[in-house]
């Protein structure tokens, strides 16, 4: 019996190593296995729903209970916009880090580290878990504009500021939920870490956002928040790529 | 040849083993011996690049040559693993397992590449189902049809024969049997049945 479809392991992209010419290669991530890795995320995730509820739930909940704890009375757009930015924040930590801490707790990392390369691995997990804030946000952010009676005077700015935090959230919780899931106290750890770096993320968001619900003044001016933000998913994305493959190997 | 030298591993104060040193060549099946905690999955994943040893060195010869070896980031890369602690997906099902690893590895995989390659382990006829719903017995199977997918030079078996029927064994002894025309294979074990298919005893 042959057990076995092809030749040899030469995967797409491979490169050679500088040890033996003909066959020490090592696969490089390409367009083929980054999205293998996101729908097999993808196709995991719709079957447990796992971190789809737990966004979901917080996502749409927290905007119900803050216009029940709000009733009445008319919050400035800067106070919106940090409230919208602590509700979308909160609701990445509860889910973003599932896909990684997942692989570590029911074992399956230990073949993926085997068969996939960490790049193809940061990003169709980073790409899954864009799809998942984007995809949860078109539900909580119309909720929230309806439930706390904000005035959308740019939504085009409003999705420009909420894609550009959904990128940086994306690919600062990819990093960090793979750092986090090696440690014993994986949901504490990866709060901990995650907050800090993302603060400069929330504050520029929050202004841009503050600008979309109509501020007036400085906090109008949106933007040094949108370059603040381009800026931020630039240098999350680099510093990614660069340590990844140190985190997922370590 | 696999070539093994002074490997040692210690998790803090506790050495799991030290001084270990073997070479397997291409076509022989080696059993990995030793009571249970002696570090024979230790092993294999030190030679498999998933666990760093505290000292000493794996290289893999492809071509016996010393100049031609191949550090662990590369043997990586060489080899395919069943193991009780290396799961696969129970939220996919039998055929996706195979198309997601086939893809990460560069294998496209035809729909009918798939199936016959789940004939030879008996799955063909579980291909929808999730990995989740199989017994024990059909995810090692399943575990068996992963690690051969690419055709690896060297395969490494973690008690292969822990939860598989008599056909399973019939299997597992096929896989090990076309093993040798490609390469080398591992097995850690210390059931009698498995010596039977291994040519050489590494004892730790």
């Amino acid at each position: 019996m042959e057990i076995g479809s092809s030749a040899a392991i030469q995967p797409p992209g491979a490169r050679e190593s500088t040890l033996h010419p003909l066959t020490a290669l090592v696969p490089r991530a390409t367009w083929a296995t980054v999205q293998a890795v996101f729908w097999k995320d993808w196709r995991s995730e719709w079957r447990t729903r796992a971190a789809l509820n737990s966004i979901a739930l917080f996502s749409i909940a927290s905007p119900v209970a803050l216009s029940f704890s709000v009733a009445r009375q008319r919050l400035e757009p800067e106070t919106l916009a940090g409230l919208l930015w602590t509700v979308l924040l909160f609701a990445a930590l509860v889910g973003l880090a599932r896909s990684f801490v997942k692989e570590e707790e029911s074992g399956t990392a230990t073949l993926l580290r085997l068969s996939c390369p960490p790049d193809a691995v940061l990003w169709g997990k980073a790409l899954f878990n864009l799809v998942l804030l984007v995809g949860t946000q078109a539900a909580a952010v119309p909720i929230f504009v309806l439930l706390l009676n904000a005035q959308l005077s740019r939504a085009g700015l409003l999705l420009l500021v909420l894609l550009l935090g959904d990128v940086g959230l994306a690919v600062v919780s990819s990093l960090l939920g793979a750092i986090a899931s090696q440690a014993r106290a994986r949901g504490s750890l990866f709060a901990a870490i995650a907050v800090p770096l993302v603060l400069p993320l929330l504050v520029a968001a929050s202004t841009g956002t503050a600008a979309a619900f109509g501020a007036v003044g400085p906090q109008g001016d949106f933007w040094p928040a949108l370059q603040i933000m381009l800026g931020y998913d630039v240098a999350v994305v680099t510093a990614a790529w660069m340590l990844f493959d140190f985190v997922w190997s370590a | 040849m696999l070539c093994v030298r002074k490997l040692a591993k210690r998790y803090g104060a506790r050495v799991v083993f030290r001084d270990v040193n073997f070479e397997v060549e291409v076509g022989t099946v080696a059993a990995v011996l030793g009571s249970n905690g002696a570090g024979k999955s230790t092993l294999l994943k030190i030679v498999a690049g998933l666990t760093r040893p505290t000292s000493g060195r794996v290289q893999w010869l492809p071509t016996g040559d010393a100049q031609g070896a191949l550090d662990a980031e590369v043997l990586q890369w060489q080899c395919g693993l069943a193991a009780p602690d290396a799961p696969v997906y129970r939220e996919l099902t039998v055929g996706e397992n195979l198309e997601f690893f086939g893809r990460v590895r560069g294998v496209e995989l035809t729909p009918d590449a798939v199936l016959s390659h789940l004939e030879k382990f008996s799955l063909h006829t579980r291909r929808n189902d999730l990995a989740m719903d199989l017994s024990s017995g059909l995810r090692a199977r399943l575990q068996l049809a992963v690690a051969t997918l690419h055709r690896a030079p060297l395969l490494l078996l973690d008690e292969p024969s822990a939860n598989l029927d008599e056909a399973g064994r019939a299997i597992l002894q096929r896989v090990v049997e076309a093993q040798r025309e490609q390469g080398l294979a591992l097995i850690a074990t210390n059931d009698p049945r498995d010596l039977e298919l291994c040519d050489e005893r590494i004892e730790l």
